[in-house]
């Protein structure tokens, strides 16, 4: 069976996880390559996706931009996606990152990896 | 796709943003057209988006029969995601690598914590993450001798110029 995952990636990195700023440019050529290599389908929304939400420290309310990924996999492989997801938010210096699955929202929290080579 | 300067052939390359120079001399006439193509739509300022969409959709052609894993390696995709990254700084999207970035990919991604990396090398751990938030600055004398202890160096490299994508879309 096929389904359909979608992510979130905010532009910035996290005001708490990281700076809040820009991030560099390597960081998404790097998600675009492991997204190229790891999946056959998917896609990248043309637009940016606004959001509102509330940080799960500060009980703030936060305004983000981000870039919204569409996977289409086979359902056993759900947990790969779900591992790229925890780099991401490492990666991406987030405490999490948003992602839906045929419209069940999990927040996904970065997992630390040792030694990683890219 | 030469330079010619005084008679002799001059390899046409391109320096990426990272300062990495991709020599073109050994593309296939493919590959050569695909990398002019998208030069010169880079040039038009696309939407950065717009522009990954578009020649992420195209490579697998270019390369028709290798894998993914292959083609991620090739002058083409590398050349490819260096215009996206150069359109996204251009609309305010993602922006260039300083020294922070790179000591923080470091630190907190390949060591795993500053905690840890700070232990390791005997670094003052208020004062790395200072200066990883960009409250403090940081000496080139100090950066040398904390990277040359986790076993990294300064690099000084030239910038790439506009003028140099345009030759290469000419050719």
């Amino acid at each position: 069976m096929i389904i359909e995952i979608e992510f979130l990636v905010p532009i910035k990195e996290d005001r708490f996880a990281g700076n809040g700023e820009l991030h560099p440019f390597d960081r998404w050529q790097w998600l675009e390559k492991e997204m190229y290599i790891r999946f056959k389908g998917w896609t990248r929304a043309p637009m940016a996706y606004n959001g509102v939400y509330e940080d799960e420290d500060t009980k703030e309310m936060v305004s983000d931009e981000s870039r919204k990924y569409i996977v289409a996999i086979e359902k056993e492989k759900e947990g790969e996606v779900k591992k790229m997801l925890e780099e991401i938010a490492i990666e991406f210096r987030q405490k999490s990152i948003y992602m839906s699955v045929a419209g069940k929202v999990i927040f996904i929290k970065g997992v630390k990896k040792h030694g990683k080579q890219k | 796709m030469e330079n010619r300067n005084n008679g002799l052939k001059e390899p046409l390359k391109y320096r990426t943003l990272n300062g990495e120079v991709i020599s073109l001399n050994s593309s296939s006439e493919v590959e050569k057209r695909f990398i002019r193509h998208m030069i010169t739509l880079y040039l038009k300022k696309p939407y950065w988006d717009k522009f990954a969409n578009y020649w992420l959709n195209r490579i697998g052609k270019v390369y028709n029969g290798k894998s993914r894993k292959d083609i991620a390696e090739t002058v083409s995709f590398k050349i490819c995601q260096d215009l996206e990254s150069r359109l996204g700084i251009l609309h305010d999207k993602t922006r260039m690598s300083d020294y922070r970035d790179q000591l923080s990919e470091i630190v907190d991604v390949r060591y795993g914590s500053r905690y840890y990396f700070c232990r390791k090398f005997h670094v003052d751990e208020g004062y790395l993450s200072n200066v990883l938030n960009k409250k403090r600055h940081i000496s080139i004398n100090s950066l040398s001798r904390i990277l040359n202890k986790a076993g990294y160096e300064l690099d000084i490299r030239e910038k790439t110029k506009e003028k140099q994508l345009c030759e290469i879309a000419l050719k």
